[in-house]
């Protein structure tokens, strides 16, 4: 049945923040693809809802990228309120930007928004042990520049 | 929670949205959670789903009860009857015509199907348990592996039945269902005195593979049905 939109939304803004680093088109993206979402009551009432909505985000942040670039700011590292917080987070964000952007994006989906191995598999029409795979790969790596940064002290 | 986990949620971290509030409030969507929408299409489902539920019930408590040296062939010969249940609910909207109606009301036609089918097939699956665990419960000397005796030509007449409402339209495809489900019906009413051998304890095995066989082929014809309701939507557009 429906999705929890409320929940959904905070992650579907997350991903389009993710692909856009632009907290304002982030924000409207997001909210088409509600508005989109909403009117296709297929999508809205079937086991594939979760698909439907980030197949959705997906294509609009595209069709924003082909749009003339709008200047970025990375404004959630601006926001951070602590130094500490903020050095953490800028070494975190230097690993990930050594990772493919399939790589984040798919670490962002699983671990982030919680989106199931099954969905992912749809979203990315690829099998379940190929996505799992992916993770498994991505994760390890992940976990391996953690300890390279030493950052479990 | 991993440490790593936790630091990529503030690695993806995105600050706060700015008008969530106002655009939630300014969209009208459904706010009905699974549960309540499940219990609204119970008081949709046709009374008589539920009175040959009640039916099926009574008889065969009756026939545990009465005639318990033939209570497992008398349930196993009823059970294709209750699996028609199943089957009706299935392409009732296509029987009376109503695709084009139901495709326009607040929840669509498969979800609608799907959430029927769902209350038809746990209640189904219910009852049989209930009615196992009576049967077993009178008659201690039945043994526990007559329960496959009731609930494989359940699974059959369901299985078969959901593949002819999908291959034959309308209301020819649930007469053909009916005439299965009582040809299935005899069959099993008469075959443990034809061929009492296939209730052997060297089958056992056989029985157990095709209950589990046509468990997974019943899921897989739900399956279907529901994509199939979607496919006909798109024909309407």
């Amino acid at each position: 049945m429906s999705l929890d939109i409320e929940e959904q939304y905070d992650k579907i803004y997350r991903y389009c923040y993710f692909k856009l680093h632009n907290r304002e088109v982030a924000e409207d993206i997001t909210q088409e693809t509600f508005l989109r979402y909403l009117k296709n009551y297929n999508c809205i009432t079937t086991a594939s809802a979760l698909k439907c909505l980030y197949t959705i985000a997906r294509n609009l942040c595209i069709d924003e990228y082909r749009k003339p670039k709008f200047e970025t700011i990375d404004e959630s590292i601006l926001d951070k309120a602590s130094e500490d917080n903020m050095l953490m987070n800028i070494t975190v964000r230097m690993i990930l930007n050594k990772f493919s952007t399939e790589e984040q994006e798919l670490l962002l989906l699983r671990y982030v928004n919680e989106v199931p191995i099954s969905v992912l598999a749809e979203i990315y029409g690829i099998s379940r042990f190929a996505v799992y795979r992916k993770l498994t790969s991505a994760t390890n790596k992940f976990r391996e520049e953690l300890q390279k940064e030493d950052y479990y002290g | 929670m991993d440490k790593w986990k936790d630091e990529l949620k503030k690695a993806f971290d995105a600050p706060n949205p700015m008008k969530k509030r106002a655009f939630l409030r300014s969209i009208d969507y459904p706010k009905m959670s699974i549960y309540s929408f499940l219990y609204s299409q119970i008081g949709y489902i046709h009374k008589w789903v539920w009175g040959i539920s009640a039916l099926f019930f009574f008889v065969s408590v009756l026939g545990s009860v009465f005639v318990p040296d033939n209570a497992v062939w008398l349930i196993s010969g009823l059970t294709p009857l209750l699996a028609l249940t199943i089957i009706s609910e299935s392409g009732r909207s296509e029987r009376y015509k109503m695709f084009e109606l139901e495709m326009a009301t607040r929840f669509s036609l498969r979800s609608v199907t799907f959430a029927r089918l769902t209350i038809i097939s746990i209640m189904n699956y219910l009852l049989l348990l209930v009615i196992l665990l009576i049967t077993l419960f009178i008659n201690i000397s039945i043994p526990l592996t007559s329960s496959l005796y009731i609930v494989t030509p359940f699974l059959l007449s369901a299985y078969t039945g959901l593949i002819i409402v999908r291959k034959f339209r309308g209301q020819e495809g649930l007469f053909i269902c009916v005439g299965v489900s009582v040809g299935i019906s005899i069959f099993l009413f008469i075959s443990h005195n034809i061929i009492p051998q296939i209730y052997q304890e060297q089958y056992f095995s056989l029985w157990l593979i095709a209950a589990l066989l046509l468990l997974l082929g019943n899921i897989r014809q739900y399956n279907a049905i529901i994509k199939q309701t979607e496919e006909l939507i798109w024909n309407l557009l």
